[in-house]
């Protein structure tokens, strides 16, 4: 696991590398911050190896991120958000329905590095806390685990509007690693520029 | 460009690639390559020959200088100092006694096949016949991993075990029914088929970690989530507790896919199924102890109508359990595991005193055990260096030590004078 | 009111950040072989440089069972001598389990590419006696490591490889010292870095390392039997101050 997340940063590294070799098309920028909303599909890859029966793996989620943008290429943020990993009905020996969902409430810190002229890459590290519901016989079970070593890679497109709002895409990548859950994203964002 | 998307393609691939986590699988030469199934069972008296301490003539460098070759309901287990162990299995043809099977390192991954053989000269025949001899040359060969065996091995009895040791009450006790998850045995920690595996091991008792369900079920399992180390990745997670019985059973699997059992399974499972003569229920909550309590008293009840030597204890492992046991009717005739102190345990009216290892030896209080009454043990847990095994057995006056390298105890205990 | 409150609150800040934005940036003659620690480089003679940062790390199940992780906080230092030379030194900590290093580096720098050899000494403490555990540690180990590196005018990329040999370690669980083998080899690490201006003349450093040890010194104070090498990797972010 842990030598192919090294090599996984490394060519994260790599690629950041060899997109920065393109012309440098930095003027002057000014110190600035911004607001970004994002929504879209979301998918969770099914590594479930027991109980797996019926899942819905396919979702809508959020994010809202908050960016430090210093003048040059690198911006700092924090990121929240809430995703639906999975849903998966099951039904028991007496006919009765089971249902249980999990979604997960991310807090990372993120580093942003633009690459070229409005593409971004980005990682991310944090917080999750992610909530399991089972349902069954009109009962609710809701449980709670806090997830402390996850991560997130993205790469974004953002169009400037004008001089304060912004919209674009996004694509990423989670790794919540308490319980091994994996999910990507790609959304449509909006932003405001201050 | 097309250097850009081959490295994010390369990013991809790392992202969503297959991980497992590293296992220790049980070595093989191929599906035809194991004849002990060929081979004759041996009979009580052969197998007691067999036993004993034996020095290693050939490739001491890796296994040291003597061995002890210890039988076991499934097998016979042979071990060393250092936490290296054969799980073996022999049988007989004519006069020659064959014994095959695999060796692994407790401490780390190495692991390898093993064939070898006592020739009709070499001790075969009196073990056949199970007329006693001291002559006994077992020959043969050990490799590395699936490879097969090319590296050679020898082992001259010398003694068998002492009678002073063959008599003692001692308990060898494997932890978690026998074995960690992350020692990467090919088992699950705290499951039957742990419980069946660990005799191999040269466990003789076990100790396991009873929980209760929403809905009032007592079941065996270690942590108080639900999580990828104990158990395969399924839909559920959080307290453990939290799920009813139904809901655990549907959807949680152990590591190695094996159902999480409950107490009732498990104690039912060690009277009818194995020849262990100690359970250690480990109390993982107090709310569980009146639900344990019955299953304990029906286990024990059925124990002695099968005629088994077995005991079975409830650990109390902190006040809270102590405080939910002494308010339980009639607590004084439960018989329990004190892991207090020395007054506590007397309060309780424990059978065990089962204090932490690193506490040290503790002789005199060990022998204030003793003093109460002759029939209480005194236990420790849960001791894992060879070094520190080997002190506490020289110098302690414990009744028995809990364990993850079962294999290294009974080393230390049956190579004793 | 706590609406009004925030409105009123969320209005002030943003005014406040825009205003702060408003600022131009000076004539750039920025290098940034001038403000690296991790791209090997000549210091300035007595100069000193300071980063802090945070690195999280995933430890192997085996060693951490029941999953406590927290950020491991660091504190770089590099002190700028004659002849190339400069003493580095780190300060790690996970508030139970510490780790000091101090050692030489000797700097050589052609063009854009960078040669940095070195040897820390390291201390490590650590005590854990809480959730059932009752057991400290202290030792003595040695980094000798090698740094390449590469730069641009405003980025650098530096690959370090370090070994580490315990020269010494003493752990206590309860009342018993146990006493580890001295003098062994212990693994090594290897980590990429990106040094990146970040404000003004700051420099933004990102890392990540791939420990390949037997003994991962964080998870030091829970003893452990385990004689296997495990991959564990860090991800960091630091700032150069």
């Amino acid at each position: 696991m842990g030598r192919k997340l090294f090599i996984t940063l490394v060519l994260v590294c790599f690629t950041l590398a060899v997109f920065s070799q393109q012309k440098d098309s930095v003027k002057v920028r000014l110190n600035h911050y911004t607001l970004t909303v994002g929504g879209g599909w979301t998918h969770f890859i099914n590594n479930l190896e027991y109980g797996d029966k019926n899942i819905q793996n396919n979702f809508a989620g959020v994010s809202f991120k908050f960016y430090w943008e210093p003048e040059y290429r690198v911006s700092l943020g924090l990121e929240s958000g809430y995703y639906h990993l999975f849903k998966v009905k099951y039904q028991a020996k007496d006919n009765s329905t089971a249902e249980i969902n999990r979604t997960v409430v991310p807090l990372l810190l993120l580093v942003r590095m633009r690459v070229v002229d409005n593409f971004y890459l980005g990682a991310g590290i944090g917080l999750a806390f992610i909530n399991n519901k089972a349902s069954s016989g009109g009962k609710e079970l809701i449980t709670k685990t806090t997830s402390m070593s996850n991560y997130e890679v993205s790469g974004a497109y953002i169009y400037p509007l004008n001089k304060y709002f912004l919209v674009g895409g996004e694509c990423k990548v989670f790794r919540f690693a308490n319980l091994n859950d994996w999910m990507y994203s790609i959304q449509a964002t909006f932003a405001v520029k201050f | 460009m097309k250097i850009k998307t081959l490295y994010l393609a390369g990013i991809l691939l790392f992202l969503f690639g297959c991980n497992k986590d590293a296992l220790v699988p049980i070595p093989s030469a191929g599906p035809s390559s194991s004849f002990i199934t060929e081979t004759n069972p041996l009979g009580k008296p052969s197998k007691e020959i067999m036993e004993g301490v034996y020095q290693v003539t050939s490739g001491s460098d890796k296994f040291g200088e003597y061995m002890v070759v210890k039988w076991n309901p499934d097998g016979i287990l042979l071990t060393c100092k250092n936490g290296l162990h054969f799980i073996m299995k022999a049988g007989h043809l004519d006069s020659v006694v064959f014994v095959q099977g695999y060796w692994r390192d407790g401490y780390s991954d190495a692991t390898g096949l093993c064939n070898m053989y006592i020739s009709k000269s070499e001790g075969g025949a009196s073990i056949v016949s199970g007329a006693g001899t001291t002559n006994i040359l077992i020959r043969g060969a050990y490799g590395d991993n699936n490879n097969l065996p090319d590296q050679q091995l020898t082992l001259q009895y010398l003694r068998p075990i002492s009678d002073k040791i063959k008599n003692a009450n001692f308990y060898i006790l494997g932890h978690r029914a026998g074995g960690r998850n992350s020692d990467r045995l090919p088992v699950s920690e705290n499951s039957l088929a742990m419980v069946k595996f660990t005799q191999q091991l040269g466990t003789t008792g076990v100790e396991v970690d009873p929980r209760i369900s929403s809905d009032g079920v007592a079941f065996i399992y270690h942590d108080a989530d639900i999580n990828i180390r104990l158990t395969q990745k399924g839909p559920l997670a959080g307290d453990v507790s939290a799920y009813t019985w139904l809901q655990l059973s549907t959807f949680v699997r152990l590591i190695h896919g094996e159902k999480i059992p409950s107490v009732e399974e498990l104690l039912t499972y060690v009277v009818d199924s194995t020849e262990l003569r100690f359970v250690y229920l480990d109390m993982k909550s107090a709310e569980a102890v009146p639900v344990v309590i019955p299953i304990q008293q029906k286990a024990i009840q059925r124990a002695k109508e099968k005629g088994r030597d077995l005991l079975i204890v409830m650990g109390i492992p902190n006040t809270d359990v102590l405080n939910a046991l002494l308010a339980y009717p009639d607590y004084q005739n439960v018989p329990t595991l004190c892991e207090l102190s020395i007054d506590d345990f007397k309060q309780a009216n424990s059978v065990v005193w089962a204090p932490r290892w690193t506490l040290g030896t503790q002789n005199d209080l060990v022998q204030q055990v003793h003093d109460l009454n002759a029939k209480n043990l005194a236990v420790c847990w849960t001791i894992d260096s060879p070094g520190w095994i080997r002190d506490f057995l020289n110098q302690g006056h414990f009744d028995g030590l809990l364990t993850n390298y079962p294999y290294v105890v009974a080393y230390y205990h049956y190579i004793q004078e | 009111m706590n609406l009004r409150f925030t409105f009123f609150f969320m209005v002030m800040l943003c005014g406040t950040l825009m205003l702060s934005a408003q600022k131009t940036v000076p004539n750039d003659t920025f290098d940034i072989k001038n403000h690296t620690m991790q791209f090997p480089r000549p210091h300035k003679l007595w100069g000193f440089k300071i980063s802090a940062g945070l690195s999280m790390v995933q430890p192997p199940k085996d060693l951490l069972e029941n999953s406590y992780q927290a950020p491991l906080v660091n504190i770089h230092m590099i002190f700028g001598l004659p002849w190339n030379l400069s003493l580095e030194s780190n300060v790690t900590t996970l508030v139970v389990s510490n780790q000091l290093t101090l050692g030489p580096r000797f700097t050589y720098l052609y063009k854009n590419f960078g040669v940095k050899a070195g040897w820390d000494f390291a201390f490590i403490y650590g005590q854990l006696r809480q959730a059932g555990f009752d057991n400290s540690l202290a030792g003595w180990a040695s980094y000798p490591n090698l740094s390449v590196g590469y730069k641009l005018r405003k980025m650098s990329f530096t690959l370090k490889g370090e070994l580490m040999i315990v020269t010494r370690s003493t752990s206590k669980t309860g009342e018993n010292e146990i006493y580890r083998p001295t003098n062994f080899f212990n693994g090594g690490t290897l980590a990429f870095y990106i040094e990146q201006r970040i404000h003004k003349n700051k420099v933004f450093v990102i890392g990540i390392k791939d420990n390949y040890e037997k003994f991962y010194w964080p998870t030091w104070m829970i003893f452990t039997t385990f004689n296997r090498y495990y991959h564990v990797p860090e991800l960091s972010f630091a700032w150069i101050l």
